[in-house]
């Protein structure tokens, strides 16, 4: 149970920073806070509640190979919908961003379909499972280099006093909200990859990935729901500068 | 990639405004961009705005522009009123102190 709280923190997280993104999209209609409540609320509560669904009341049933299908479908769109937040608030003129974005979406798309169609088992991994993992690492991975690679740029810029340290703050605990989730799926994927037919993962990776939950909880609250305390902290801690 | 629509709004001002050439107005922008690590080619309205308030009038009065804070001080109301209409060019800092603050 308590290898499941930082997952459980995450998920409620996402739920509520998804929500307020989704209400702010309804007044301001930019792509951005869609995309990224879509991509937080199908990568983590939806589609999770969706499988668990099927998993957990219609197991065995003729009903649950619907519901993973579901939830399966609704992760990748949280996947290309993540792609597509990365892209336009990051690279939106870079034709290369471009490219990688419907390229990691087509394949994402195609092997969501593979796993639908033809699931894998603990020591029988097909070759959609190894590409599912690869392509969700490589979304996540590029999700965490640009904005820690902006709040980079951006603590300079507040240095010289033409930034807002909130918003070069809000770069950072999203890097890492993202950096958290590109190593949770990494040792998803290790785990999985070591397992024999019929072979569980061992309570101790449930537990590190419990950690990494609670790390992408708090740092994600702190990207798009501040609070005064905190708020008041990163400014009083900015560099002083000449303006 | 060209230059950004923030960047030719102000640089054409600055022309205007100032006996500054195409080119040396342009030429004092971007060294003004630079000094706070922007890119001519994505800066937009918010940045630009950040920028001449706190660094134009400094690469101005190198360049002899009489009254560098009053030119400034118009390029900036200039900026405020039209930024609107530049709004498919948003920066990530422009779109992230939207999804924190509002």
């Amino acid at each position: 149970m308590f290898a499941m709280l930082g997952i459980g923190a995450f998920f409620l997280v996402g739920l509520l920073v998804s929500i307020r993104l989704l209400t702010l999209w309804r007044r301001t209609r930019q792509w951005p806070e869609l995309a990224a409540a879509l991509g937080l609320l199908g990568i983590g509560p939806l589609g999770f509640c969706v499988m668990m669904t099927g998993y957990v009341l219609f197991r065995d049933t003729p009903v649950m190979p619907y519901f993973r299908a579901a939830g399966v479908g609704v992760q990748v769109l949280g996947f290309v919908a993540s792609l597509s937040f990365t892209w336009r608030v990051f690279r939106p003129k870079e034709k290369w961003a471009a490219v990688l974005v419907a390229g990691l979406s087509l394949a994402l798309i195609g092997t969501g379909i593979g796993m639908i169609v033809s699931p894998s088992v603990p020591g029988h991994l097909a070759l959609q499972f190894h590409l599912d993992l690869v392509l969700k690492i490589l979304t996540f991975g590029w999700g965490t280099y640009e904005p820690l690679r902006y709040w980079w740029i951006a603590r300079q810029r507040v240095a010289l006093g033409v930034a807002d340290p909130l918003v070069s703050a809000s770069f950072l605990m999203w890097g890492i909200t993202s950096g958290a989730g590109t190593l949770g799926f990494i040792i998803v994927y290790a785990a999985i990859a070591s397992l024999g037919p019929g072979g569980h993962l061992p309570t101790p990776v449930y537990l590190v990935l419990s950690g990494i939950g609670l790390v992408a909880a708090v740092s994600l609250y702190l990207s798009f729901l501040p609070p005064q305390v905190y708020r008041h902290r990163v400014e009083a801690h900015a560099p002083a500068s000449g303006g | 990639m060209a230059d950004s629509p923030a960047f030719d709004f102000v640089a054409e001002r600055i022309e205007r405004l100032t006996n500054l050439s195409d080119t040396s107005a342009r030429g004092a922008l971007r060294l003004a961009l630079k000094a706070a690590l922007f890119d001519p080619r994505t800066v937009d309205g918010m940045q630009m705005l950040t920028v001449i308030e706190r660094i134009l009038p400094g690469e101005l009065q190198v360049r002899g522009v009489k009254d560098p804070m009053f030119v400034c001080k118009t390029l900036a109301i200039a900026v405020k009123a039209s930024f609107r209409s530049w709004s498919d060019f948003q920066s990530p800092e422009f779109i992230f102190d939207r999804l924190i603050r509002r």
